[in-house]
């Protein structure tokens, strides 16, 4: 009976210790690839906003309105006479009203940098990097992240479209 | 006496213990039965928790591809004209995530909630309206002024948007079906410009078309397009009318929509007009003239 039940117990000691063996590595994992996600949706949705056409290659940096502004169009205001007294769509973007991101790998880190102000991490683990402009598709880049996991490489992807980029 | 009951009572605790220790065991069993499922359990949700990050980002990578493809074909046609049928795919993947499986599907019958009973208001039709479908007010007799409000002596009703928007939903799935993520988006039509008027305007993208004489007290219906460079016409424009002021004869304009694309004119009296229809598009005021109308 001791010995049915050293067997049982001892059973479930294996287990559990595999078990949390294999939670810390998929823990690992999963802040990878939480990481990675989190990282390519940021860049993506701050690349969205660009209002000037983002640089490709492993350091991608554009402008973006700065969101506490007011007024950055200078759209006419409208006019009822016959003859259109400005049919134009000026984007009057003065330089205090945008500023330039730029993401960049440093080190295993993609970090962030806006100008004036320091440079912060939004992904670790990070092996590769690269913004590309999709062929056939205008305005649209695509984003490569790789990040290194437990011996391994895993790449993710995602495809932006910036409407406001020239 | 004592002795003996002592003995008996011995022998009877040995006999329990024996049973406690198998039903302990089974116990155990149990136990270690339940522990394997948690932890197998919590495996498979950790298993599918990435699954359904990796998903999100399959998604949007394609929602953000069908908005590139948007812009690209609005360049030469109008987003009511877009071949959606290419684009709605079934099973269909990137060779990054092959495991991830792509269906897209699109309509543009976008529901609108209905309007409040006995309010006096209509059901939205399907589709968007400028300002707010949500506000959504329409002329019921065909005879009114169909830009004007005259119950609220409001301006305007709603404005039909049905052919700027679809209604997009990306599937992905994953595990052989078991798992399932959805991603629905409004893509809408990415405001090309149109095509650059002439310095005179004598040459513009609103082109006005009817016919070229109407007698005095008849009517005729006249309809405003504006067109991108390579004359595809742009869908959904609100146009002004009036009669250019040089004209020699005189005539009512009454709006036959909501956008007022198309008109109809009804001459008090005779002499030479001009129709001007300007529209306001993408931020930029453009006029069109119709031809001289006698």
């Amino acid at each position: 009976m001791m010995g049915l039940a050293s067997i049982i117990l001892f059973g479930v000691a294996q287990l559990t210790q595999r078990t949390l063996e294999t939670q810390k590595f998929l823990r690992k994992k999963s802040e990878s690839i939480q990481s990675a996600t989190l990282g390519c949706e940021r860049l993506a949705s701050e690349m969205r906003e660009a209002v000037t056409t983002p640089s490709t290659g492993d350091t991608s940096s554009w402008d973006k309105v700065i969101p506490s502004q007011t007024e950055v169009m200078g759209i006419p205001a409208p006019t009822f006479e016959l003859t259109p007294s400005s049919p134009g769509w000026s984007r009057a973007y003065q330089s205090n009203q945008l500023i330039t991101v730029t993401y960049s790998v440093a080190g295993t880190n993609l970090q962030r940098q806006v100008t004036g102000s320091i440079a912060a991490p939004v992904a670790t683990d990070v092996n590769t990097f690269e913004v590309t402009a999709v062929s056939g598709r205008d305005k649209t880049f695509q984003i490569e992240l790789a990040i290194s996991e437990q011996k391994r490489v895993q790449t993710f992807v995602t495809q932006v479209f910036c409407p406001g980029a020239p | 006496m004592w002795f003996y009951n002592v003995s008996k009572r011995s022998r009877t605790a040995k006999g329990m213990l024996l049973a406690e220790a198998i039903i302990a065991s089974f116990l155990l069993l149990f136990a270690f039965i339940a522990a394997t499922q948690l932890f197998d359990a919590s495996l498979r949700w950790e298993s599918s928790s990435t699954g359904e990050r990796l998903a999100a980002l399959v998604a949007e990578r394609r929602m953000e591809d069908l908005r590139g493809w948007v812009a690209e074909q609005c360049q030469s046609t109008g987003f009511d004209n877009l071949n959606w049928t290419s684009q709605e795919v079934v099973d269909d993947s990137y060779p990054e995530s092959p495991a991830f499986l792509i269906t897209v599907n699109t309509t543009d019958q976008i529901e609108n909630t209905p309007a409040r009973p006995a309010t006096g208001r209509v059901d939205p039709v399907p589709g968007l309206h400028s300002p707010s479908s949500t506000f959504y007010a329409r002329a019921l007799d065909a005879n009114d002024d169909q830009q004007r409000n005259q119950e609220w002596q409001s301006f305007p009703y709603s404005r039909d948007m049905t052919a700027s928007a679809r209604l997009v939903q990306i599937t992905v799935t994953w595990s052989n079906g078991r798992y399932e993520y959805r991603l629905v988006s409004l893509l809408t039509d990415s405001i090309e410009p149109a095509a650059t008027p002439s310095t005179d305007f004598t040459t513009s993208p609103v082109v006005v078309s009817g016919p070229g004489s109407v007698s005095a007290g008849g009517s005729a219906d006249y309809s405003a397009q504006v067109r991108l460079p390579n004359n595809q016409p742009i869908p959904d424009v609100t146009v002004l009318w009036s009669i250019r002021p040089t004209s020699g004869g005189s005539a009512s304009i009454r709006p036959l929509d909501s956008s007022a694309r198309t008109v109809r004119i009804t001459r008090q009296s005779s002499g030479a007009i001009v129709l001007v229809a300007k529209v306001r598009y993408r931020g930029k005021e453009i006029v069109g003239y119709s031809n001289v109308i006698n």
